[in-house]
């Protein structure tokens, strides 16, 4: 995972907490207005955060939970619990999508639906504008959900779907796994680059699709053919998941209707029938009865071979084979589909399916047809699975059979109290418990009075209207009807619409196991004294070789000395290890900085008109945290300035000889103890006169010092407050704060700014950041009795060199090293230490070969002395103005060493 | 180019992108007798596929690529 994602994984976590925190205290102080105006500002910051990256399914959620902050911030909806709750569910599911996101670095597969659902229920809150200026404001105003089409449009839409596509989606599709997709995409969807034909074209699971216009067509003069008038629906064999997915982007413009696989059986074509297929109905339904399935299976097949294909009947007779073929032991569906084959009328599955449970309509209870020969068997069963409610009424209609035997056997009574039950546990899968209350207690107690089991069969026909196939099995029960007079149950009243209350209750209660959070967030003071206590054991450590020393050179313990050097280097190595965690605790590589330019660079280049290719080195270069971040807008400015102002448009560029695309560089790199980040162009570089003349005309510098002014300090007053070039402020740069800007926050972490450029060439300019506090390997030198440290990446090689071969060269001396001659400095001289060099006894001085620059520079000095791991403490307080001086570090024996700053003393 | 616009006929290939819908407009209202040849279509932009249907555009050859001739024929006139 990038740590850019890392990162906002934790902070995504702290706003979280935040957000959790402050809606509880909202809810005991709810007119609080600042406690409100937090909460928004961090469920926007949350947001904007998810926002740049690919999480939907994140975005969608927060960005209602933000619109819905907005309006309680602006007290257009009053602070409610219900809202609480609401938001609470929704951060729970951020919550989770981030475990997500942690868990399989950067992914995010599952919640499409509960996003979308989320996010609706957020948004229900929210009353419409409009609505409140008519009603006053005290509507909910919730809009139910655009466009919700009627059972009997996605009827109307399988029953174009041809035959054959349906038969092979019905063989081949599994329960539940069939889904109407309705994708209506937005009218402006052409504009954002959006194809939905392709994506409907490409749904997973896709066995059929067709597409519809919105309305008539306008005359074409009149037709924008880039407002999309159309929408998609496909019929697929995906699971729920998958096809969430696939949508993700367009989710809330995505209709999913799960169907059950009966509705697919529809037979289709020429009615051209008449009363000589009555018998065949007959046969087949006498079949049935006896479950004799293989045997219709025969007759069917048999008739069908017989029959036109193309006639309606041998439709039917195909989807009957095929419903035999797949769920022969659903007989109440074979049974539909036989009884209409005597009425050429489509067997109404929505009677006996209604509705499901995912589908957002309420069950239709009426049917759509009038359909004779089939009908509900029971009032009221919607809701209920249809696969259960089929077969419970199986099991209804056996237990009516069970009862209606007559044969005073002895175990009547154990019998009929066996179908009671099974008739009561029947009725309260069906959703009819107060059924078993009513009337078939009173029954049962009457049935076990008269020692047989016709009050109950009484009870039961007085239940079902019309004929049912319940009847069907039992045809005595025909007679008996007329005599029944049990009252016949009003069928519930209508269901109330799916409350989207219940839908979104989506909570992780709050003692749910939660994945930890593998990030520790830890005050900064902490880490420094952890830092500062390794820096002192460092030193301490550096004390046993001394130690050592002395046990061998004062005390002639030779042996100890050797233990005390075996024991160092054990706790070097840890202590060694134990810096270096440390250190990497506060350490961070700069592309985590870097790592939103490549960003800024296109878009920022894309609205100039330019081309410019970023090159970004050394983004793995760590640099304490604070440094880091003390980079960031300095360097987004550099960056603006040089594509605003650095760089040609193409045109120029290629007039000018250069490749149309520019390049920035974005180089970062340590040198020594500093971090060293150089933005580099290749564009138009500055022009030191223009330069010198804005910053006259804008009062910068006055006339004496235009005059004087070199070329290279005129650039840099682009560093100085209130210049600015531009004349004309864009909305990139030009208000003359810019480069201020970033000089004045380079230099609050002590670093330093250098600007070079060529006119024409390009610009590059310099940072510079101390690394605060780091190990540095120093090189130890002395001279006139007093030791001074190196850094070690500035030394080149040491070298002794005869008094003899230094020549004077004007007032400087010089040797020739390697046939290269080399200019060489006095420490002493450039310490103002009234000493000469000492040589050696063969009259060589020691010379230190040290990089300035591209420069290389011999420093005398008296005597060489080893290298060391230090820790450089930056100079403080009144020698916080010494710049000969990087800085001191401690010495094992407790000594104070000096680190030359190399730069400044040459 | 993805549309070749024939005298009375024009005739789409591989993949018709969004741009084209423009040029297809101005053309079927130049010609409103025309037909479209979509034979070697593998994919059209619904800008495009919207414009034949308000166009309500004749098609002389239905696209050789079954899952998108499935879409389009129902919508479509021969």
């Amino acid at each position: 995972m990038n740590a850019l994602l890392e990162q906002f994984i934790f902070e995504s976590r702290e706003c979280l907490q935040g957000i959790g925190e402050k809606l509880l205290q909202l809810e005991d102080a709810p007119g609080d207005k600042d406690l409100v105006n937090e909460l928004f500002r961090l469920v926007h910051t949350l947001k904007g955060n998810s926002g740049l990256f690919e999480f939907p399914t994140m975005t969608r959620v927060l960005h209602a939970g933000e619109d819905l902050m907005d309006e309680v911030r602006n007290d257009r909806v009053v602070f409610s619990r219900q809202i609480a709750d609401h938001l609470l569910a929704s951060m729970d599911f951020v919550g989770l999508l981030c475990d997500e996101i942690e868990g399989s670095d950067g992914q995010v597969k599952s919640g499409n639906g509960n996003s979308v659902r989320l996010a609706e229920s957020l948004r229900i809150l929210i009353p419409s504008r409009d609505a409140k200026v008519v009603e006053g404001g005290d509507e909910r105003g919730a809009s139910p959900p655009p466009q919700a089409p009627s059972r009997d449009a996605d009827l109307e839409l399988l029953g174009m779907i041809p035959e054959k596509v349906r038969m092979e989606a019905y063989r081949t599709s599994r329960e539940p796994g069939l889904y109407l997709i309705h994708y209506r995409p937005v009218e402006g969807c052409f504009y954002q680059g959006e194809d939905p034909f392709h994506q409907a074209r490409q749904a997973p699971g896709l066995l059929w699709g067709s597409l519809s216009p919105r309305g008539s067509w306008p005359r074409l003069g009149e037709l924008d053919a880039y407002r999309c008038m159309l929408d998609f629906h496909v019929l697929s064999t995906a699971n729920l998941e998958a096809l969430e997915e696939h949508f993700r982007y367009v989710l809330e413009q995505v209709e999913l209707v799960e169907l059950p696989t009966l509705f697919l059986v529809a037979p289709q074509g020429e009615p051209n029938g008449g009363p000589v297929y009555e018998d065949f109905v007959a046969e087949a339904l006498g079949l049935l009865e006896t479950g004799n399935v293989n045997d219709l299976a025969i007759v069917s097949r048999a008739l069908l071979e017989l029959s036109n294909p193309d006639l309606w009947l041998s439709s039917a007779l195909r989807w009957l084979l095929a419903v035999l073929e797949r769920e022969p032991e659903n007989l109440m569906a074979l049974k539909f589909l036989v009884n209409s084959l005597g009425t050429f009328q489509a067997p109404n599955w929505v009677s006996i399916t209604a509705a499901t449970p995912e589908d957002p309509l309420p069950a239709i209870e009426a049917t759509a047809h009038p359909a004779p020969a089939t009908g509900p068997v029971l009032p009221g069963v919607g809701g209920i699975d249809p696969v259960l409610a089929v077969t419970a009424h199986a099991i209804i209609a056996i237990q009516r059979t069970i009862l209606a035997i007559q044969d005073d056997a002895s175990w009547q009574p154990g019998r009929i109290r066996a179908a009671a039950g099974a008739l009561a546990n029947c009725l309260k899968a069906l959703g009819q418990g107060h059924l078993v209350m009513e009337g078939l207690e009173a029954s049962l107690a009457a049935a076990m009075a008269v020692g047989h089991g016709e009050p109950i069969v009484l009870w039961l026909d007085g239940l079902v209207e019309s004929t049912t196939p319940i009847k069907a099995l039992d045809p005595p029960a025909m007679a008996r009807q007329c005599t029944a007079s049990a009252p016949i149950p009003k069928p519930p009243a209508e269901l109330p619409p799916p409350q989207l209350e219940e839908e979104v209750k989506f909570a992780r209660r709050a003692e749910d196991a939660q994945t930890g959070s593998k990030s520790l967030k830890v005050d900064q003071a902490k880490v420094d004294r952890l830092m500062n206590l390794i820096g002192e054991m460092v030193v301490s450590k550096n004390a046993l070789p001394y130690l050592a020393n002395r046990a061998e050179s004062v005390f002639g313990v030779r042996e100890l000395s050797r233990e005390i050097k075996a024991q160092y280097s054990v706790i070097n190595r840890i202590a060694e290890e134990m810096q270096d965690a440390i250190m990497q605790v506060r350490m961070m590589p700069v592309s985590f900085v870097f790592q939103r330019f490549p960003r800024l660079v296109r878009d920022t280049s894309r609205k100039l008109g330019k081309e410019v290719n970023l090159v970004l080195i050394g983004e793995d270069t760590q640099a304490d945290k604070n440094i880091i971040e003390a980079l960031g807008d300095p360097l987004v400015h550099i960056l603006r300035n040089s594509l605003d102002h650095g760089f040609e448009t193409p045109d120029q560029r290629l007039a000018a000889g250069k490749p149309a695309t520019g390049t920035l560089t974005l180089r970062a790199s340590q040198e020594s103890d500093q971090v060293v980040i150089v933005v580099e162009d290749d564009g138009k570089g500055i022009d030191p006169g223009v330069i010198k003349r804005k910053a006259y005309e804008k009062g910068v510098i006055d006339e004496a010092t235009l005059e004087c002014i070199s070329d290279r300090d005129a650039i840099n007053l682009i560093f100085a407050p209130g210049f600015s070039t531009m004349d004309v402020v864009s909305d990139l740069s030009g208000r003359g704060v810019g480069m201020d800007v970033v000089r004045t926050a380079v230099e609050k972490v002590n670093g330093t700014l250098h600007l070079d450029s060529d006119l024409g060439q390009g610009t590059r300019i310099t940072l510079s950041l101390p690394l605060s506090m780091a190990v540095t390997n120093v090189m130890i030198v002395e001279t006139d009795g007093q030791t001074f440290g190196l850094p070690m990446q500035s030394v080149i090689e040491t070298v002794r060199v005869p008094r003899s071969r230094i020549m004077g060269i004007k007032n400087t001396q010089a040797t020739v090293l390697r046939g290269r001659i080399m200019a060489l400095k006095s420490l002493n001289e450039k310490l103002s230490i009234a000493a000469a060099p000492i040589a050696n006894a063969e009259g060589e001085l020691a010379i230190l070969v040290v990089r300035v620059g591209q420069e290389q520079v011999g420093l005398i000095v008296d005597q060489f002395h080893e290298t060391m791991d230090v820790i450089l403490k930056p100079m403080a307080g009144v020698l916080g103005g010494l710049p000969a001086y990087a800085g001191s570090a401690l010495m094992g024996d407790g000594s104070v060493l000096m680190i030359l700053n190399v730069m400044e003393i040459l | 180019m993805p549309i070749e616009f024939q005298k009375k006929l024009a005739v789409f290939e591989d993949i018709v992108g969004v741009d084209e819908a423009e040029g297809l407009l101005e053309w079927l209202q130049k010609k409103p007798k025309a037909r479209v040849d979509l034979a070697a279509c593998t994919h059209l932009h619904p800008a495009n596929l919207q414009v034949l249907m308000a166009a309500n555009a004749t098609i002389s050859r239905w696209p050789e690529d079954d899952s998108l001739r499935a879409w389009l024929e129902p919508v479509l006139n021969q």
